[in-house]
Order: C-alpha cells, then structure tokens, then sequence
C-alpha cells in the first residue's frame, strides 16, 4: 500500500487579472521530507503556498493536505499544518509568548505547555516577555518557526527562513529542521539561498513564470554524463588549443584567466595526459562540484545566465 | 469561536487604543461638572447624571471611536497580514466574521456600561444621589430611574452594533484602514445632516436610532413597544454581517 503524501498538489492553476501566475502545477510532498521549491522572484512561489493554505482560491486543480481536500475539507486539512508566509508578521503590541497564545487558542488540544516547548525549541525562550516590535528581524525568524511548531504540525511551510539569521542562526536553522524532519514533520521551504537549501532538501521543484520547469531528488538531478575540472596554467591559450580535438572534451571556456572544461565522466586522467604530452605546465586541476546554484541558474535563466 | 474571541480581547486588552477610548468616553462624561460649574447649573444629581450626556455619547462620540476601532481591527490587521494569520488554523472565514462581530458588540457594551458606571460614579460623588429622576418633565421612582438608565444604556449596543457591521463590511471590501475610516465616517456624518432634513426619511436612517432614551421613556410610560424600536437596526446588522461574510469568503488574501 503507498502512503498518502502529506501534500499533493494536483493541477493548480491561478490568474490575476489575466495573467497567468500558476499553469497546472503539480508536485507532491512526503512525510518526513524536506522540499525546496525554488524560482526567480515572481514566479510564483508564495501564490502557490497562499493557494495551498487556503488563503487564495485557485482558478483550477485540486489540494490535498493528509488526504483532505483543502477547499471541500479545510479545517481538517489545516488542523496540522505551520506556516510562515513571507516575512513572518506579529501584533507588534504583544509579547512573543502571547503572539504564541494566539496560535494555542485556536488549538484547544494543544496543551499551554506547548507554548514554552517550541519557545525552547528555537533559542526564544528568554525573550518570550519581550514585546515583538522590539524585535530583530533574525527573532521574528525564529518566533515564526515557534508559531509554526505551536500545533504540533506534520506539515511546514516556510517561506525565506534563512533571511535576517546570523551564520550561527542558520545553523541552528538546518539542525533545527533536521532534527524535526527525522520526527516525520514534512517541510516545504522556499529560499533565495540555494547552498541552504542544497544541505537541507531532499527533494527540489524549480518554477519559473508560473510552470513548473522540474522536480526532483537533488542527487538524481544533479548528476550528469560529465564532470567539470578547472585547469590552472600559465598558459590558458595554449592549453585550449591541446584540447581542441580530445575527443573526450564536451565544452570548454576561459574564465578569469583558469580554463574550465567538460568532460566525459571518467575522462580526467586523460586530460592530464594530453596536457603533459602537449607539455603544458598545470599549476593545478581542480574537479569542480556540480552545485544546486549552477544547476537552478541553468534550468531557470538558461543562457541568460551564462 | 471562543478561542477567536479569546484573542480579540487578548489583542484589545494589551493595546494601548482601548484605554485611550475609555478614556475619552471618561473625559467626555465629564463635561456636565464643567456646565454646572462655569454656567451655574445646579439641577444635576446622581440618578440623572448618566443621561446627561448620553444623547451625544452614543449620536457622535461612540460612532466615532468604533469606526476607528472596526477599521484598525479589520482593514488595518488585513493589509499588515494579521488577518491572515487566524485563516491558518482550523476556523472557517465566517466563524473569523462572526467572532469579530461578538467581540465588537462586547466591546460596545463595555464602552456603554463604562460610561453609565462613570456617570453613577461621577454623579453622585460631586451632586449627591438626589430626591428623584426626571426625564423630559417627567419625574420617576428611583427604581424607574435606574431601570430607564439602564435600559437606554444596554439597548443603545444594538444600533451602534448595526453601524459596526456596516463598517465591518466596509473594511473587507477596501484595504485601506484610513479610507475605511473616512468613508464610515463620510456616511455617518451625512446620515445624521440627513435626518436634520426630512422626518420621512428618518425612519430609514441608522443615526436616528441611536439615541434609545426616547424608546425605553416612551416603553416606560406605555406608549409604544421597544421591539419595533430596534426592529430596523437589527435588520441592518444582518444584512451587513452576512454581506460581510460573504465577501470575506471570496476574497483572496494578499498581504
């Protein structure tokens, strides 16, 4: 028997005044798992998580949250679901424990306890008395994650987590979202910083003017027939010309005086033998990782980005 | 809904605005010590205190302040993404509705009793209880009195209530706390020129029901019924709170 995803988007589709924000997309999350969905700005993200909690009404598809459809089901298909939508937002009149109350209050299974559970749980503990207009942007962060957490949630939207953290707060952040998804809680993350979102997703969707232009395991989707080494020389030219017919080469260009090139998986001892044979001095050959940043510039700008 | 009504006053309770109102209800309250005082009257006591100022209280000052109040509480939490936050959790869009609607009449009977409380306090404190209470030439057993007080004080929630909905209802459709405040303010003071115009039309005008005291008198003496009094306000109050739920169920949530 297959588990049900704990999201399963179908189809959605949504327009503003005739323009096309979200062509038919689909993509399905599960349990447990942590789901990067990455796009340029105004692609359509936050559309489509603001459709996905209910929040817009979408012209066509269908949602499903833990097997409830959200618009003929929807307080059953919320009742597990945290969310931080854009920058997260407060009543900047009360404090971060009351802000929590708020979330508490609409949970009446949730015991009060919870509120100083998740309050512990992201580092704001000790400002939990502080009015939240007082606070910085890297604590309305952190208290966004808290109020997400305060129902107990097996489904996490957030949208940038990353933005306004220090480096240690971001690596609180990974540890954090680690350690809850190995609890089963699903994430679905939308950030500008892929090298994050590499270390923390599983599983990536890149949207580009509303249509999904793929989704995916990160490891299946970055790996390739090539590999890419960088070639240190005094004598770029001279080195691009030795490599003119190997036949091993894909692509090859200069960038900023080092020679970066393509080749066949495998291939690298060859390279280094031709460039002796051709008795070019190789300061260094440096195997280049196929990165999340290389690969969404790719599928989302194509040659624009090059 | 009580958890959404739990947190309306949760939010009320520790913002500043609240006090600010109560305090200009106080203040206002106030003016008929000055009156007696600078213009020598001297036929105030504390039976007839409170509904010295009433006809104004609830005809300008209470409109005033609630249309600030809906307007923040609605318009202003829907475009700094507040709104949304309730819409999160497991409550549909009319229960949101239907909670601030409970909530805005609570808080209208507070303003009210507040005021009456004030009124009591402050009149008998500085004029002495007094022999009697007399209303448009008519005088009435301190029972009576306090049942007329009372009455004019409790029953006045609904018209104003009514105006909240229409205000409510204008908040959902304009994201703009200011232009909803001007608009309800715009009806408001036109309602009330209007009335001032035509006694034909003001059987249709909200305004005209907001003072109660001639309502509960009238009740008092036996002239005429108050349930046909409020019938109007009611009626309006539905319309606008279903208009209003309604809309807020269709509408997308941006902010």
């Amino acid at each position: 028997m297959t588990a049900i995803p704990v999201l399963d988007v179908r189809q959605v589709s949504k327009k503003f005044w005739n323009k096309k924000v979200l062509q038919q997309i689909s993509l399905q999350v599960s349990r447990g798992e942590v789901f990067g969905f990455l796009g340029p700005n105004g692609a359509g993200k936050t559309t489509l998580i603001r459709i996905i909690l209910g929040l817009v009404r979408p012209d066509g598809g269908e949602i499903y949250i833990n097997g409830y459809q959200v618009r003929g089901a929807f307080t059953r298909a919320i009742a597990r679901v945290g969310a931080v939508v854009e920058t997260p937002r407060f009543f900047p009149y009360l404090t971060g424990r009351q802000n929590l109350q708020l979330v508490r209050n609409l949970h009446p299974d949730v015991p009060e306890e919870r509120i100083d559970e998740v309050l512990a749980l992201t580092g704001m503990a000790e400002h939990a008395h502080t009015k939240t207009g007082a606070y910085s942007l890297g604590m309305k962060q952190r208290l966004g994650i808290a109020r997400a957490l305060v129902n107990d949630p097996e489904l996490v939207f957030l949208d940038e987590p990353m933005n306004g953290l220090d480096p240690q707060g971001i690596i609180e952040m990974r540890a954090l979202i680690d350690r809850l998804s190995s609890r089963g809680i699903a994430f679905f993350i939308t950030s500008h910083l892929l090298h994050e979102v590499e270390q923390v997703c599983e599983t990536i969707a890149i949207i580009k003017n509303g249509r999904l232009l793929l989704a995916g395991k990160i490891d299946e989707l970055l790996a390739r027939d090539t590999e890419t080494v960088e070639i240190y020389t005094e004598h770029p030219d001279k080195a691009c010309l030795a490599l003119d017919n190997a036949p091993f080469v894909r692509k090859r260009r200069l960038e900023a005086g080092k020679l970066v090139v393509d080749l066949e998986r495998g291939s690298s001892m060859d390279l280094n033998r031709m460039l002796v044979a051709s008795n070019i001095p190789v300061r260094y050959l440096v195997p280049r990782k196929s990165s999340l940043e290389e690969f969404f510039l790719e599928q989302a700008y194509g040659e624009e980005s090059v | 809904m009580s958890g959404l009504l739990k947190n309306e006053w949760l939010k009320l309770a520790n913002n500043k605005k609240l006090y600010f109102f109560l305090l200009a209800v106080a203040a206002f309250q106030f003016l008929p010590v000055f009156m007696t005082l600078f213009l020598k009257m001297r036929t105030l006591n504390g039976q007839v205190y409170p509904l010295t100022m009433f006809g104004v209280l609830v005809s300008f000052v209470l409109p005033l302040l609630l249309l600030i109040l809906v307007a923040e509480t609605v318009a202003e939490e829907h475009t700094a993404g507040l709104l949304a936050l309730s819409l999160l959790h497991p409550v549909t869009r009319g229960k949101v509705i239907a909670a601030k609607a409970v909530f805005f009449f609570t808080v209208i009977l507070v303003f009210l009793l507040f005021a009456m409380l004030f009124g009591y306090a402050v009149g008998t404190l500085l004029f002495g209880w007094g022999g009697g209470f007399m209303l448009r030439g008519t005088a009435f057993p301190t029972g009576k009195g306090v049942a007329i007080t009372f009455l004019s004080y409790v029953t006045a929630a609904l018209p104003q209530f009514a105006f909240c909905q229409l205000v409510m209802f204008l908040a959902v459709v304009i994201n703009s706390s200011a232009a909803v405040a001007g608009i309800a303010a715009g009806i408001f003071i036109f309602s009330s020129m209007l009335m001032l115009l035509s006694d034909e039309i003001k059987p249709f005008l909200l305004t005209s029901y907001f003072n109660t005291v001639p309502a509960v008198a009238d009740f008092a003496i036996g002239k005429t019924g108050v349930f046909a009094q409020f019938s109007f306000p009611a009626l309006y109050a539905l319309v606008f709170f279903l208009l209003t739920v309604l809309v807020f169920s269709k509408k997308d949530m941006l902010f």
